[in-house]
């Protein structure tokens, strides 16, 4: 009777039991045909991951904050170093019809708000090359009219910086020789597309050089 | 060897390894058959499609994307407002998808599309009172040639030209493995439930089988949806994460249902087994 | 001297990918991040380089971030040994690499940016590289030439390495292997 009790148990229990070890022996199975790519599948993986999902809003941040110090230095520690597609000052060109927001990054958000400083070039105050885009059609159809000696102005929120045009050129796209990447000195270089107001697209960009007349310089950079 | 298969424990040893692979037969079963009616069929990427948002939100990019070459071609935001016609982007994707799933070349039909544009800047021209004599061929050429492209590009479903070759070969394989998993399905059934004297007991195999199916099905969606990684997958472009998002949706529904139907046909393995377990003891 | 763009630049982005803090300045680790990243692989007398346009963006970054000696140490290593397969392959250039070498460097990209904690968005627009650090906040968002047109691509100048993969292309990895991706895809940039 006991017996008969245990193995009626027996049998109800593997209804559960057997199912769940067929499961779990598949899934041992698929581990064990899938362990010796997984230390090359997880890496690559996870390269497209991300904790936070990617924001699809056309919206920006603004990290300006106007400044009126006017040192000849300012302490990289006091600077906030902007992030790509965050607008971190203002650009204008007095009485040339140039005045836009001024981004970290030229992407598509800096373009389409204002005009951008090219990631792989530094911001005013490094000392090296600043190189900013912006659309003919917009933020930089003024630069047409600049002409030499006109002052640029840039304030961010680490200083104010004033920068003097010194020539103009018309260039093609592709030629490197437009911009020096490596230079050691404070250069500005605004560009657009040329010719101005002009329907369709060339090839062509207009060139816009300026050096640094004033402005602190960021120090302390290098630990 | 006679011996052996006399032995009571080996022979339950062995019934219960065929009750093993006949689960195992049933998922891989239950899966291809599921991606052969979905992933590998081009109705199932249609419907997805019209289900979801993709087709409104890939037009808002592609005119987002025109804006900015517009930018830098004289043409501000209202030129584009009306250019892109939803109809026009649905009939170019469907006849892509279409050739994707035929095994055709994969090239974008951008001939409306050029239409429309150059129709828009003659337009354009008109209303402005712009002298088409004064305006660069060339320039508005290039103009056409890299808005075509932006054009193709979106229309494009990324990567589908890189796995379409395997997709296609993935596919058919899909049915051999189908069919050849049903029939092997159908023997193991046939012997289990014709070598055993007890017929109640083979149906308990069956019900073993089924139910850790069923239960294999369920798992696979349900740790992909613990494990939350699916959603943290960086797509760059909203339209692009709608058809990511409707189609990885859709087909952890279709585990879940197959899931379902497999648990669903354990039970009544068990129902079965049990009342045959009584006409056997009566 | 030849200026090849190559799959350093795949270290160069990897070096981006470090801990989420605000600090400026280059520190110490930073510092021997960039020389590394500066020195030229010698492929049979070919010296290629990383360009200037990365090695700043790097830098930049740099100035947003704090990295630890360890990350520093770590992604050096990385592109050392990049360097050195790069130079053992025998080949004058990048672009004579054989799927299964570039397919080898994929493999040190793809577990340094495990390690480091990158992202690569997907994306319809396949020649543009955006990177994300894992709080959501953009690291790079790059279209390959310095000089825009609208801020999209129109002219490849240098770039061509992208390893943006959407859905597809992650299934496509899984399935197929990574070499589809890279055969396809080419790691390596143009020869000046």
């Amino acid at each position: 009777m006991m017996n008969n009790k245990k193995s009626k148990k027996i049998k109800h229990v593997s209804l559960i039991v057997v199912p769940l070890l067929f499961c779990f022996i598949m899934c041992v199975g698929i581990a064990g045909v899938l362990a010796p790519q997984l230390p090359k599948l997880i890496p690559i993986v996870n390269m497209f991951m991300s904790d936070k999902q990617v924001d699809y809003s056309t919206g920006y941040e603004n990290i300006f904050v106007p400044t009126t110090s006017s040192g000849d230095t300012v302490n990289a520690e006091d600077v906030e170093f902007p992030r790509i597609d965050k607008q971190f000052g203002e650009l204008s060109i007095k009485g040339r019809k140039v005045s836009a927001k001024l981004f970290f990054g030229d992407g598509a958000v800096p373009l389409r708000n204002g005009v951008g400083v090219y990631a792989g070039s530094f911001i005013p105050g490094y000392g090296k090359t600043v190189l900013i885009a912006g659309h003919n059609n917009t933020y930089f159809n003024g630069l047409k009219n600049v002409k030499k000696n006109d002052i640029v102005e840039i304030n961010t929120s680490y200083g104010n910086y004033q920068y003097e045009i010194t020539t103009t050129k018309i260039l093609s796209a592709d030629d490197s020789s437009a911009y020096d990447l490596t230079k050691k000195e404070e250069n500005l270089v605004m560009y657009t597309c040329y010719p101005f107001d002009e329907l369709g697209l060339t090839e062509k960009r207009f060139f816009v050089y300026a050096k640094k007349i004033s402005g602190p310089e960021i120090v302390g950079l290098y630990e | 060897m006679k011996k052996l298969f006399k032995n009571e424990k080996f022979v339950r040893f062995l019934y219960g390894v065929l009750a093993f692979v006949l689960s195992a037969l049933i998922v891989i079963f239950s899966l291809t058959t599921m991606l052969k009616v979905t992933v590998f069929n081009s109705s199932f990427l249609n419907d997805v499609l019209n289900n979801s948002a993709y087709y409104t939100d890939l037009c808002d990019e592609i005119t987002d994307d025109l804006v900015d070459i517009g930018n830098a071609s004289g043409l501000n935001k209202s030129f584009f407002s009306d250019l892109i016609d939803e109809f026009m982007v649905r009939e170019d994707i469907q006849s892509y998808i279409e050739s994707f799933y035929n095994g055709e070349k994969l090239v974008v039909n951008t001939d409306n599309f050029q239409r429309s544009l150059r129709d828009a800047i003659e337009n354009y021209e008109k209303k402005k009172g712009i002298d088409p004599q004064t305006v660069s061929e060339e320039s508005i050429n290039y103009f056409v040639v890299e808005a075509t492209k932006i054009y193709s590009k979106s229309i494009e479903i990324t990567y589908f030209n890189m796995i379409q070759k395997d997709a296609m070969k993935w596919s058919s394989k899909m049915l051999i493995y189908a069919l050849i998993s049903i029939v092997a399905i159908v023997l193991i059934m046939c012997f289990i439930f014709f070598t055993n004297k007890w017929k109640h007991l083979a149906v308990k195999y069956f019900y073993y089988a089924t139910a850790s199916a069923g239960l294999f099905v369920f798992l696979i969606p349900t740790v992909l949806n613990v494990s939350g990684i699916l959603q943290k997958i960086a797509i760059l472009s909203r339209s692009l994460n709608d058809l990511y998002t409707s189609c990885v949706n859709s087909l952890l529904m279709n585990m879940y249902v197959i899931s379902a139907v497999l648990i669903g046909l354990s039970v009544v393995f068990v129902i079965i087994h049990k009342h045959l377990r009584k006409l056997a003891t009566a | 001297m030849k200026k090849v763009f190559c799959v350093l630049a795949s270290f160069v982005l990897i070096a981006f990918s470090c801990v989420e803090a605000f600090a400026a300045g280059i520190n110490s680790g930073e510092q021997s991040v960039l020389k590394q990243m500066n020195t030229p692989a010698n492929m049979q007398g070919n010296l290629v380089y990383v360009p200037a346009s990365y090695v700043n963006q790097a830098e930049a970054h740099f100035n947003t971030i704090d990295m630890t000696k360890k990350q520093a140490d770590e992604i050096n290593s990385l592109i050392s040994q990049g360097r050195s397969f790069l130079e053992s392959t025998g080949k004058k250039s990048v672009s004579e690499l054989t799927g299964a070498e570039k397919k080898k460097l994929l493999q040190y990209a793809s577990a340094a940016a495990g390690v480091l904690n990158l992202t690569a968005v997907g994306g319809s627009d396949t020649s543009r590289v955006k990177i994300i650090g894992k709080d959501g906040e953009v690291i790079i968002d790059d279209s390959g030439s310095v000089i825009k047109t609208t801020g999209r691509t129109t002219t490849s100048a240098s770039f061509d390495f992208d390893i943006i993969v959407t859905v597809a292309g992650i299934i496509a990895i899984i399935s197929m292997g990574a070499i589809t991706i890279i055969k396809t895809r080419n790691l390596v940039l143009n020869d000046e």
